[in-house]
């Protein structure tokens, strides 16, 4: 986890999962939460929270760098992608990236953890479990021995992957998705709650309760010249 | 003004006579097989089945080609699985098969068999005919018209299509428990929207009306070979400006300028089994319908994006999004398609067609054509 946890800090988001952020970070993180944030595209007319709001073009001029971290609260779908562009903009400006663990997690001796996670109640990551940057993982959540895990993926509550598991970026895995020993899924993978993955995924692939079968996503894209 | 039904019951539930459209239809015509942009490589392949006929199309050192799936030693898949790179060489015994289908090697040839070289020639594979257009590569089993007579009208447009797609898709299968042509006639019925997919029908807001543009149906006057074009039916469907600026904003940082564009909805059928749609060339669906057996089909989606003038900048996410929103309305019609299906044992008298259902008079009087001329009642 990246130091500075005296700095104050400032949480990007206005949604509930944002709400949720705020509150554990100052009440189980030992985080002073200072100020939100969120683009001036997206700034509501009105704001009735009790720390100020600020556009986030506007953001450094109020609280700048030098004094304060921030954490991206935005949670999935889509929005591990915009997660990750927010956090690459922040980090541009000059300002750390929070992370947080629940006190109530247990995570094992040598497991990594990359800047800017966000771990929750109860959460479990046995022996040699490494996770990348920018993961959200919801309560209860388990990572076995030996499980890696990529950069800015969503995990949902009481999400299971075995040991050994190899989970690539940029995917969603829903309420209780459980993934197999050993297995490797790629990048880009989208499983609804509930489900089982028993097989690797090699190709990003879409799992939806709306679908009978699984999509998946077939890039030949080459660098244009 | 209506009319009755021209396809009678039993051709949505009995198997010989799907057994005959798999010869005199999908067996006959140029089949949609898949996108280009899968076979760059060499050794790049694709499986399918076409009219019941296993059939790779595979990157031959920079050609396609497309050849019976099936060994000539002892009847094994070729290649096994929906796509791959991989050479053509069978996994039962090894058999390998070179740029032309001629059988190219035999391991142990002289230990096992042997077999000579003036006996290989007719080990060779059946070979078939395949044609791209852009990224569309279609496939025939049989010998005739070439795909652009075929397409005929609609040749340039599905040119200009082809070309516009990107490199990356979302590709997907919904299987349907229901004949292959109640799911082809729901894609030509605009009047079911409002009750089948009452939360995402076309509304006002978005659309100011629509124009078919097609041929009907002249039964017995026509030559198929020449006259393909003449089944296939192009719907524009106009937009307000309102929603032209509203997707020019969703789409603006995703496809920024696109290498094909239009100011409508286009919903295009190709006789006899594949459809694209797209909303003004930001996105492509193609969706071909797959007959299994009487009453059981797949509906095969791919959504492609419009090709960028610049680097292309789609990211799966996006594609998930929009497809889940496209499947949501397929899904829809399927389960409607499939509770016809469950009943239709039981009719005995044709249905109703009304003024707007004249193009499933139209498709439904071609597919009669066809089949009559082949032997069916």
């Amino acid at each position: 986890m990246k130091a500075g946890a005296q700095r104050k800090l400032v949480v990007f988001g206005l949604g509930p999962f944002a709400d949720m952020v705020v509150q554990l970070f100052q009440k189980q993180g030992g985080r002073d939460v200072v100020a939100r944030t969120v683009h001036q595209a997206f700034m509501p007319a009105e704001w009735a929270g009790t720390r100020p709001l600020v556009p986030f073009e506007a953001l450094a001029a109020q609280f700048g760098p030098a004094e304060h971290d921030v954490f991206v609260a935005l949670e999935h779908n889509r929005l591990n992608a915009a997660r990750a562009d927010i956090v690459a903009s922040v980090r541009a400006l000059g300002y750390g990236l929070a992370s947080f663990v629940s006190p109530t997690a247990n995570i094992a001796t040598g497991v990594t953890f990359g800047e800017h996670c966000f771990v929750m109640d109860g959460a479990m990551a046995q022996y040699g479990a490494s996770f990348g940057d920018n993961c959200v993982i919801h309560a209860n959540a388990f990572f076995g021995q030996n499980c890696r895990v990529g950069s800015h993926n969503y995990f949902g509550p009481g999400f299971f992957a075995d040991r050994h598991a190899w989970i690539g970026s940029y995917s969603v895995f829903g309420s209780q998705v459980r993934v197999g020993e050993s297995l490797a899924i790629s990048d880009w993978t989208f499983v609804k709650s509930f489900l089982t993955v028993d097989k690797a995924m090699p190709l990003p692939t879409f799992i939806h309760t709306a679908l009978r079968t699984p999509g998946y996503i077939i890039d030949r894209r080459r660098p244009r010249s | 003004m209506t009319t009755t039904t021209k396809i009678p019951p039993r051709h949505f539930f009995d198997e010989s006579v799907f057994a005959m459209e798999q010869k005199a239809i999908f067996g006959s015509t140029w089949q949609f097989f898949c996108l280009k942009s899968e076979l760059q490589n060499d050794n790049d392949f694709v499986a399918e089945s076409v009219g019941g006929v296993p059939v790779v199309v595979q990157n031959m050192k920079g050609t396609l080609r497309a050849f019976h799936n099936v060994c000539t030693h002892r009847n094994s898949p070729l290649q096994i699985g929906l796509s791959g790179n991989r050479a053509l060489f069978c996994p039962y015994h090894g058999w390998v098969f070179g740029q032309n289908g001629e059988l190219a090697g035999i391991p142990h040839n002289h230990e096992f068999y042997p077999i000579e070289d003036a006996a290989r020639p007719k080990f060779a594979l059946k070979s078939f005919r395949v044609e791209t257009c852009g990224q569309l590569v279609f496939v025939s089993l049989a010998d005739g018209a070439g795909l652009a007579a075929q397409l005929g009208q609609w040749h340039p447009l599905v040119s200009a299509i082809g070309e516009a797609m990107d490199d990356i898709h979302f590709r997907t299968t919904l299987p349907s428990e229901s004949n292959w042509k109640f799911v082809v006639n729901n894609a030509f019925d605009d009047t079911h929207a409002q009750f089948v997919h009452p939360s995402s029908s076309l509304d006002r807001t978005t659309f100011t009306g629509g124009e078919w543009i097609f041929h009907p149906h002249q039964p017995g006057a026509e030559d198929l070979a020449r006259d393909y074009s003449r089944r296939h039916a192009q719907l524009n469907a106009y937009m307000t400006p309102t929603a032209i600026a509203r997707n020019e904003t969703l789409w603006q940082d995703i496809v920024p300028e696109r290498a094909y564009r239009f100011d409508h909805y286009l919903h295009l059928f190709l006789y006899p089994n594949m459809i694209i749609t797209s909303v003004q060339g930001y996105w492509y669906n193609i969706i071909r319908y797959k007959p299994l057996s009487a009453g059981r089909s797949e509906m095969d989606h791919w959504l492609v994006p419009g090709r960028a003038l610049g680097e292309s900048v789609v990211m799966p996410d996006f594609l998930y999004s929009a497809a889940l929103s496209s499947l949501r309305i397929f899904e829809e019609d399927v389960r409607a398609v499939e509770t016809t299906q469950g009943v239709i044992r039981s009719v005995r008298t044709p249905g109703v067609l009304g003024r707007r259902e004249d193009k499933i008079a139209h498709f439904e009087s071609a597919y009669m054509d066809v089949m009559q001329k082949a032997g069916a009642q």
